[in-house]
């Protein structure tokens, strides 16, 4: 499902029990870039803790990584297409610099954005 | 019935048959042995002295496969029935031939004959035509002189095996005999506070002069029988043949002369020095052997560098021994099998094939090799090549280098019994910076192992009073399968758990601090770990664009290569990259607080983000897309590669940017260059 390019469809149709259930996280952030849902998994995964962050701006509070200007401005420039969509491979987050994350970026119909966080399991850093 | 013709006709015609007979007839005894054999038979088998095989087991004058055949028609024979094979066997000459042979019982006195007489009939033209006998026949001279060869090395070898059991059975009774010459000792110093008269002095000065004979005695046989498994140490080839230069000479004699050569900043070597004594005596002897009167020896030390891995060598620092004596030389033949056990040149009795055999044995546990050069009547040169020995006093980085690298977060899991040890080197492990487990025994250690949190490094006795290190390994395996592991011990004897790095004792502390530093990836131009590597594997699997993955597979075959990060100047074919889409950063400062300088950079790369690169500094506060790059140096400076990778879609249009970036070491110790190479592309999407 990660990979499919319909995948924001078919997370607005999901439910938030649902959503938790994926084996990948899942982070909605509105149009100003609050996060408005944050799945059980990437919570856990990211080591952020359950729902906390609802409310708080996912950029500033929560991964100051990703707020560098020209990130920034890629995402307000294109999430009011329709047809955005942004893939990124990464190696560390907020939580261990180790992790390897597959990032998608989707918006949706009302601006907010969909992000899908997959992580290669850090077999080596668990050593 | 030929009986009618009578018994002399009957004589007669027997004598013609065995006079005139193409056929090889023989007269066999009943235990089997040779008694007769005929004129023709002889021309038949080529035998130009019947003396010789005249009173031998006929079946041994056979070769051992078709032995069983002979033997089977001798028992039918024995029956009193007509016994018959098929065989091959060369002739006294050596050449090819099969027979047909009939074996008939002769005499037979109560079913038991006398004699037997045996006919072999010359078919092997139904096996081979003339043109396979020339080949045949050199097969069979190589076969013979091969079964000479290992008639003469199995002797050999029973003579090796009795002189083990002996040197065995010396080791045992020395004990014994010092007891004896102890208590001998002890009874002459009481005697002698008891007498007061010279003459009863005298005795005893006899009985001192004896014992003390007596203690050189087997101290010499002691040396003698020791098992050659000497503890391993870091030697200095150099103090070993300065050491021994006067017995080298007395043991080449007077005609011979013998110089020694030393290079400039020879390592020292990993190992037994009453192993490496033993070969360069053998080698010496050789070479003395070789020339036979008078000539002369010349003794070479030298430091090599392989660059390039080959099918004996891996890169790094070797020492070379050289021996080139102006002697015979020996042809290629030869020079092709030396090093095989027991194969000799010399006379028997006079050599074993065990010299040069056991250079070759010394050289692999060395992680070395052996060159022959030899030409007839010019000489021959032999070249011992031994890795360097991890001791870095002479490459040593300053305390503060050394300092910057130690301590962090690993921990350390330290197995030893001995209590003094243990805490000695934990001691120095702490003082470090390094948490430290300690451990005494194989089990405790298992124990902490689990119950750790996290373990980097394991250091352990091989021998411990209960279990050994070898048990640990294995346990640890399990549950850290890429867990980079020490060993120390006073000797090699025990099996060291392949792959794993040893160290003798007693420790040397720099040489112990190199090797942690080392073991933990912290010395990644010396030595990549198995977990740097893995990181630096999942990275090539993400790789999208066709020319990083090129890029990276060739940085990735070096590092496998070579075992350590390459330089700048090992991955040649590194400039196409930089120069179309890359750049190369220049690392500074200090191991903790790094500086980045861009030494490098292509026209692409600053066009894309709009400023000159090259010269300039990339410090905390630089960032990118995609984050912090200087999050990708960091990781880079652990000598694990980093990618990312970025894919846009938006209004119909497509951007990607795809980025690798991977250490170098030019200093051959830590990271001195980061490679970034990049690729962007912009399309309809």
């Amino acid at each position: 499902m990660f990979d499919r390019p319909d995948v924001a469809a078919i997370m607005e149709a999901l439910s938030c029990d649902e959503i938790d259930q994926l084996p990948f996280g899942a982070i909605k952030l509105d149009k100003d870039d609050r996060v408005v849902f944050y799945s059980k998994r990437e919570a856990i995964a990211s080591g952020m803790g359950e729902r906390g962050q609802v409310g708080r701006d996912f950029f500033k509070d929560i991964a100051p990584c990703f707020a560098t200007d020209e990130f920034l401005g890629l995402v307000a420039e294109a999430r009011s297409a329709p047809d955005f969509s942004m893939e990124l491979y990464k190696i560390g987050d907020f939580a261990d610099s180790e992790a390897e994350l597959h990032i998608r970026l989707f918006s949706t119909h009302d601006q907010a954005l969909w992000m899908l966080i997959e992580r290669e399991s850090d077999m080596v850093a668990a050593n | 019935m030929w009986a009618e013709l009578g018994l002399q006709t009957m004589q007669e015609a027997l004598e013609a048959l065995i006079a005139h007979s193409p056929d090889c007839i023989k007269i066999i005894d009943h235990d089997g042995y040779l008694v007769k054999m005929s004129p023709k038979g002889q021309v038949a088998m080529e035998v130009n002295h019947l003396g010789a095989i005249i009173g031998a087991k006929w079946h041994e004058l056979w070769p051992m496969s078709t032995r069983p055949l002979v033997l089977k028609a001798l028992d039918e024979a024995r029956l009193g029935r007509h016994g018959a094979f098929r065989g091959f066997c060369p002739t006294a000459a050596g050449n090819p031939r099969w027979w047909q042979v009939d074996v008939s019982p002769l005499g037979v006195v109560e079913g038991r004959a006398s004699h037997f007489l045996a006919v072999s009939r010359d078919i092997s033209h139904l096996y081979v035509d003339g043109s396979q006998v020339e080949t045949l026949r050199a097969m069979v001279a190589d076969l013979s002189a091969e079964r000479e060869r290992l008639l003469e090395a199995k002797a050999d070898e029973e003579h090796s095996e009795r002189l083990r059991l002996l040197g065995r059975f010396v080791g045992s009774i020395i004990h014994d005999l010092n007891n004896v010459l102890a208590a001998m000792q002890s009874a002459s110093s009481l005697l002698r506070r008891r007498i007061d008269d010279g003459v009863s002095a005298d005795i005893l000065d006899h009985v001192d002069q004896a014992v003390t004979y007596g203690s050189q005695l087997t101290r010499q046989l002691l040396d003698l029988s020791r098992r050659d498994e000497g503890s391993v140490e870091s030697l200095d080839l150099a103090d070993v043949l300065e050491r021994d230069a006067d017995l080298l000479r007395h043991l080449v004699g007077r005609a011979i002369t013998i110089d020694f050569c030393r290079g400039e900043e020879v390592p020292p070597v990993l190992a037994s020095s009453s192993r490496i004594r033993s070969v360069i005596f053998n080698l010496i002897a050789n070479s003395r052997d070789a020339i036979g009167g008078e000539g002369a020896i010349r003794i070479e030390l030298n430091r090599r560098t392989v660059a390039d891995p080959s099918e004996r060598l891996q890169p790094g620092e070797y020492v070379e021994l050289s021996f080139v004596d102006n002697g015979c030389g020996m042809p290629p033949e030869v020079v092709a099998r030396l090093g095989e056990p027991f194969f000799t040149t010399k006379g028997r009795g006079k050599g074993t094939g065990l010299g040069l055999a056991s250079a070759f044995e010394l050289a692999e546990l060395c992680d070395g090799t052996v060159e022959i050069e030899s030409q007839l009547g010019v000489g021959t040169t032999i070249r011992l090549i031994l890795a360097a020995s991890a001791a870095y006093t002479q490459y040593a980085l300053s305390d503060n280098r050394l300092s910057s690298i130690q301590g962090g977060d690993a921990t350390i899991l330290l197995v030893e019994d001995s209590d003094m040890l243990r805490q000695h080197i934990g001691e120095k492990l702490k003082s470090g910076g390094y948490t430290v487990l300690e451990a005494i025994s194989a089990k405790s250690a298992i124990a902490l192992a689990v119950g750790a949190a996290s373990i980097d490094l394991l250091i352990s006795d091989l021998q411990l009073d209960q279990g050994s290190g070898a048990e640990v390994a294995r346990e640890l395996r399990n549950r850290y399968p890429l867990l980079p592991m020490i060993f120390v011990s006073g000797s090699v004897g025990e099996a060291l758990p392949e792959g794993e790095i040893f160290l003798p004792k007693p420790v040397d502390t720099n040489l112990l601090n190199l090797t942690v530093a080392e073991q933990l990836g912290r010395l990644p131009g010396k030595r990549l770990t198995s977990a740097q590597r893995a990181r630096s594997d999942r990275v090539e699997r993400r790789i999208k664009a066709k020319d990083l993955i090129l890029c990276f597979g060739e940085w990735r075959s070096l590092c496998n290569d070579l075992g350590r990060l390459p330089s700048q100047g090992e991955f040649t074919s590194l400039k196409p990259y930089i120069e179309r889409s890359g750049y190369v950063v220049e690392v500074g400062g200090t191991t903790a607080v790094p500086v980045f300088k861009f030494s490098a950079a292509s026209e692409a790369v600053e066009t894309k983000l709009g400023r000159p690169l090259l010269g300039t500094y990339i410090t905390a506060r630089d960032e990118e897309s995609l984050g912090s790059v200087t999050d990708a140096l960091q990781r880079c400076l652990k000598g694990i590669a980093y990618h990312d990778y970025l894919a846009l879609n938006a209004r119909g249009v497509s951007t990607t940017f795809e980025r690798i970036m991977f250490p170098l070491s030019d200093d051959g110790w830590f990271v001195t260059h980061i490679v970034g190479v990049t690729k962007f592309s912009e399309g309809k999407g």
